[in-house]
């Protein structure tokens, strides 16, 4: 073998040997990673009530990934994307391009259903791996978007309710909008006034019975 | 492949056979049975924090103080003002002691009883040893390994008045704080070395023979440490001994727990809570696996013999979401305590009192092995919580 050959090789078996660069947790990895910051910014953006702005960063972060090698950390960040997308999805009323990741305010009934289902596919998988309380949120919130699934929604989001691990201000809007009884509506209500703070009027706004 | 190879290959087969190397299998190394307080030296993961005899060092990722260091020193591998952002940051965990050698310097007893008590050794580190999970065996059984049984050392036969003087013509103080003695004008010592202990536990931690050798041979006693050898001459270390195990020390003053301030009347919404608290602190052990390369950190997926508990502390949802309990099941943070304290607050109050020397029972305290957050930092925190914990 020559040199030339031998030299080669070596470079591929380091290329292959590669492993993700030394970093250590959440401070170093969005930091320092583009395509975690990326995918952070997507998460961040629908957290403060961005939805359209988090399909854009997530919608980036698909492509990018798509184009990039595999490994762990594009594993999860694609899975993550995904999660973004599809919550983002459900909070626009199903107005999401999901083939090219785009907001798609033009899309007819019929589509948005089907990006819809699809979101709900998308938050079903998160939920079967790990149950904890945000991709029960996330589930629920899905499920509540189809009358066959409601009660199912209401159930996993009084679960959620009653050990105080209900993630955000969003699963108590959905209950309050799943519950039949004024009174628990009520209630469901003033916990999502409580935890969305300052954005309270725009995302606790009283839902009408049986408006999930 | 030439024609010269299947020749090539034939000659091996033929040479392996004459040799027997193909008769019987070749024998297999007897491995000694596993230390078990090594098992359990990994198993607590001394390694993330400090260099041991015979325990691989922790994984470039998983090893804390390395990594600080690293940042620090401004050789960790990141843009340069991600660094120079860090760095003020990364220094309450960016030393801790060398245990190679501490088997000829360190009682095991002490070993043993520090382990399951650890407190402030070492007035010039932010850190201290964190309180781990422990139970008094698994905390005998890494005595054990570390520090064998030593016969007694025999008294030193010099005298404390000798030794007081050379203390201070050597400038010992420079470095060490010898709380009670009456050797430092205050409690800190002056700061040339980050990891000098507070000779004031000496007696408890070593006994007479290694005091003398580490004041007199330091690189043996101490083979990663920093301590200078002040003197060469065996009854200086002697006399200096006498008086560092010998010195007659004023009782500790117990340090008042500070007082837990009223919650504020002004709105506190979560970033300011984040940016004060979760996100200085808390979120480098409690972490989103999804950004941390799947491993969210030893408060989230378990480590330092932990086991997982699933708190993700780096987000507004991941707060609210809470962890798992020892059964598995969700647990709220903010759940109540018998005074209606909520587990967060308890948790960050228990650190205090651990500063002090006391343990809070069932609660530990958080963050673990470092400084407590202020009184007016947890007072943002009840704060928020009292207010609805909203986002």
């Amino acid at each position: 073998m020559t040199k030339q050959w031998m030299g080669a090789a070596l470079a591929l078996g380091v290329g292959l040997c590669a492993t993700d660069a030394a970093a250590c947790e959440n401070g170093v990895e969005i930091r320092v990673v583009p395509i975690t910051r990326l995918v952070a910014q997507g998460a961040q953006a629908l957290a403060q009530e961005h939805p359209a702005r988090a399909v854009d960063l997530a919608g980036r972060a698909i492509r990018r990934i798509r184009g990039s090698r595999r490994s762990t950390r594009n594993r999860l960040l694609m899975n993550r994307s995904k999660r973004v997308l599809a919550l983002a999805t459900v909070r626009l009323d199903g107005a999401v391009d999901t083939e090219r990741f785009v907001v798609a305010p033009s899309l007819d009934a019929a589509a948005r259903q089907l990006a819809l289902r699809w979101a709900v596919g998308i938050l079903e998988y998160a939920f079967d791996q790990e149950h904890g309380p945000i991709a029960t949120a996330e589930y629920a919130e899905a499920l509540a978007r189809f009358d066959s699934q409601r009660a199912r929604a209401r159930m996993l989001l009084r679960g959620l309710s009653a050990g105080d691990v209900m993630p955000d201000a969003h699963g108590y809007r959905v209950l309050a909008g799943l519950e039949d009884d004024a009174a628990d509506r009520e209630r469901a209500l003033a916990a999502c006034r409580q935890r969305a703070g300052a954005r309270a009027a725009a995302i606790c706004a009283a839902p009408a019975p049986g408006d999930g | 492949m030439s024609r010269a190879a299947p020749v090539a290959l034939l000659l091996v087969a033929l040479l392996l056979v004459a040799l027997g190397g193909c008769d019987e299998p070749p024998p297999v190394a007897v491995e000694a049975p596993a230390d078990p307080g090594r098992e359990l030296v990994l198993r607590y993961e001394c390694n993330r924090c400090h260099v041991l005899d015979d325990v691989p060092p922790a994984d470039a990722r998983a090893d804390c103080v390395s990594c600080h260091r690293e940042i620090a020193a401004g050789t960790f591998d990141a843009p340069a003002d991600a660094l120079a952002d860090w760095r003020p940051h990364v220094e309450p965990l960016s030393h801790a002691p060398s245990l190679r050698g501490v088997g000829r310097r360190l009682r095991r007893s002490w070993i043993e009883q520090f382990l399951l008590h650890p407190h402030d050794l070492r007035p010039s580190l932010a850190a201290t040893m964190p309180r781990l999970a422990l139970d008094p065996e698994d905390a005998a059984r890494i005595a054990s390994y570390l520090a064998p049984e030593r016969p007694p050392a025999p008294a030193l036969d010099a005298a404390v008045a000798d030794g007081r003087a050379l203390f201070r013509a050597r400038g010992c103080a420079g470095c060490h704080a010898f709380t009670g003695s009456g050797e430092t004008p205050t409690d800190t010592p002056r700061g040339a070395d980050t990891l000098a202990p507070d000779l004031r536990f000496t007696g408890d931690r070593m006994d007479a023979a290694a005091v003398v050798e580490q004041i007199a041979e330091p690189r043996r006693a101490s083979p990663d440490g920093s301590m200078p050898t002040l003197v060469t001459d065996l009854d200086d270390a002697r006399a200096l001994a006498a008086f560092v195990l010998g010195a007659p020390l004023e009782p500790l003053a117990a340090a008042a727990v500070p007082e837990r301030l009223p919650v504020l009347e002004r709105p506190v919404a979560f970033a300011e809570v984040e940016a004060r608290v979760f996100r200085r602190v808390c979120w480098h052990c409690h972490s989103d696996p999804d950004f941390a390369l799947g491993d969210g950190g030893p408060g989230n997926h378990g480590g330092f013999g932990f086991a997982p508990r699933g708190l993700d502390l780096s987000s507004y949802q991941g707060v609210l979401a809470g962890g798992r309990d020892e059964d598995e099941q969700p647990a709220s943070i903010f759940r109540r305590g018998p005074d209606g304290t909520p587990r967060l607050v308890e948790t960050l109050l228990a650190r205090q009192r651990e500063e002090r020397g006391e343990e809070v029972p069932g609660v530990r305290g958080m963050p673990l092995g470092l400084p407590s957050l202020s009184p007016e930092d947890i007072q943002l925190v009840e704060t928020w919580i009292a207010q609805g914990r909203p986002m």
